[in-house]
């Protein structure tokens, strides 16, 4: 009988052992007195032979008791046996499986990335060897192939960053709210990707426990974003902040670019969707963001009054924030 | 033949684009470095003691640089690490990784081994470039 089975059945069980036992103790009792009865007349001869009888019943009883326990007993360490090598065996499934990963991994980081570096820099290398009456048509070709494999890395790291994301976090201490968002900024202003935009930050004191990395990403991703999308707008503006809603702290990047159409809201989480097919991007940063926002307990979701109104994501890590309560 | 004073790197890389990517590297931002590249772990570890093709010191000197790429055949760049930084006489030469490999448990091997640094090759020839440049910077 499978062990949940038993259990779901066990009250029924117990009851029917219970019932057997009490009818049969009635029984006993009732036909031994009256046996006795009829056959000791002496009143000396007749408490004696009860005592017996009630010793032996004592007896009986702790041997049925004994063989129920013990079948009991058997029955659990047996489907605890089953239980143990099922798990086991799914041990061994997972362990393969987490090879298999790290396998991938290992590929993506180095068998597949290689290649990329070596056609880069033969690019690189054609590209400046180039004379300065060169065929225009050929430097812009030769721009394209390398936008392309610079491209395929991106989608590459974003793929190595998707499977990664499972894995046990590279956790470092506690990390302000401002180091983090510092840390996006400063990787997207290397890359001149937030030149002439004004940028607020309103720092709420939050600390983080968790994979730094991985929570970076959360707002190098959106800012990168809202900063790709921003359109012509003349004074562009990204806020960055946090605040409290209800018992949790909700946290927001908001952009006055060039705003979201509420029939794709819904879409731009998916993996490979992309609004913007013109724009660089992989069409993984946000599906990157929201499965990073999941890993650590939240929701992630956006509002924008639609195309040009601008837009805000509004997201939650209850699981990476130490300090809840100091906005509340 | 080796000038006098200048700087010596020895460089193992299987990969010819990765190779070139460096010579040019050193040829224009450099200065006096003379550069020695071999193509596997095996032949680093031939340079390094001076043996069959590299015997002769004059052209074959002592390595002020070690550059290790992580995967090469034959003998692979962690084995080279480690075999350098066991022998007294060759440990005090700094060892830099250079790989495209990103991923944490190369990066810890690395640093058990006793590596001096560990750059990872981007994907773009221009931060390769300064790169190597920044490298000869630091350690030269």
């Amino acid at each position: 009988m499978p062990i949940f089975d038993m259990f779901r059945h066990s009250w029924l069980v117990a009851g029917r052992i219970a019932l057997f036992y009490l009818v049969f103790s009635l029984i006993w009792i009732y036909l031994g007195d009256l046996m006795l009865f009829h056959l000791i007349e002496d009143t000396n001869r007749l408490t004696r032979w009860q005592t017996y009888k009630g010793a032996f019943f004592v007896v009986l009883s702790s041997t049925l008791i004994y063989a129920l326990i013990l079948h009991a007993v058997k029955t659990l360490k047996r489907e605890q046996a089953k239980a143990e090598k099922i798990l086991s065996s799914r041990n061994t499934a997972l362990k393969q499986r987490n090879s298999a990963l790290k396998q991938f991994n290992y590929a993506v980081s180095h068998e597949l990335k290689t290649p990329l570096v070596s056609i880069e820099s033969s690019l690189g290398l054609i590209h400046s060897s180039l004379p300065q009456n060169m065929d225009p048509e050929l430097t812009t070709a030769i721009g394209y192939a390398r936008s392309a494999t610079r491209q395929m890395n991106n989608l590459l790291e974003s793929l190595l960053l998707m499977f990664q994301l499972d894995a046990a976090d590279r956790v470092t201490g506690a990390t302000a709210l401002r180091a983090l968002v510092q840390d996006a900024i400063d990787q997207l202003t290397r890359g001149g990707k937030l030149n002439g935009i004004k940028l607020t930050i309103a720092d709420e004191g939050l600390d983080f426990c968790g994979d730094r990395n991985k929570l970076v990403q959360i707002w190098l991703h959106l800012i990168g974003n809202a900063a790709k999308y921003m359109g012509d707008q003349k004074h562009p503006a990204i806020a960055i902040g946090a605040e409290p809603v209800g018992q949790d702290i909700r946290f927001f990047v908001r952009d006055n670019g060039k705003g979201i159409e509420m029939s794709y809201q819904d879409k731009i989480f998916g993996l490979f969707d992309r609004l913007d097919k013109t724009a660089d991007g992989t069409g993984l940063g946000l599906t990157l963001v929201k499965r990073i926002v999941e890993y650590y307990g939240g929701t992630i979701r956006v509002e924008s009054a639609g195309a040009g109104q601008g837009s805000c994501f509004y997201f939650t890590l209850p699981d990476a924030l130490i300090n809840k309560d100091r906005t509340t | 033949m080796t000038k006098e004073n200048s700087r010596v790197i020895l460089h193992a890389e299987d990969e010819p684009a990765h190779a070139a990517i460096v010579r040019l590297a050193l040829r224009h931002n450099a200065g006096d470095v003379q550069l020695r590249q071999v193509e596997d772990g095996r032949s680093a570890l031939d340079y390094l003691y001076r043996r069959g093709p590299y015997e002769n010191s004059a052209i074959s000197p002592r390595p002020d640089l070690v550059l290790l790429d992580l995967r090469m055949p034959h003998v692979s760049g962690l084995e080279v690490l480690a075999i350098v930084k066991k022998d007294p006489e060759l440990q005090t030469i700094p060892v830099v990784v250079l790989t495209t490999s990103d991923i944490e448990e190369d990066r810890s091997e690395a640093r058990a081994c006793g590596v001096d640094g560990y750059l990872t090759k981007p994907v773009d020839f221009d931060k390769f470039v300064s790169m190597i440049s920044e490298l000869c910077n630091t350690w030269l």
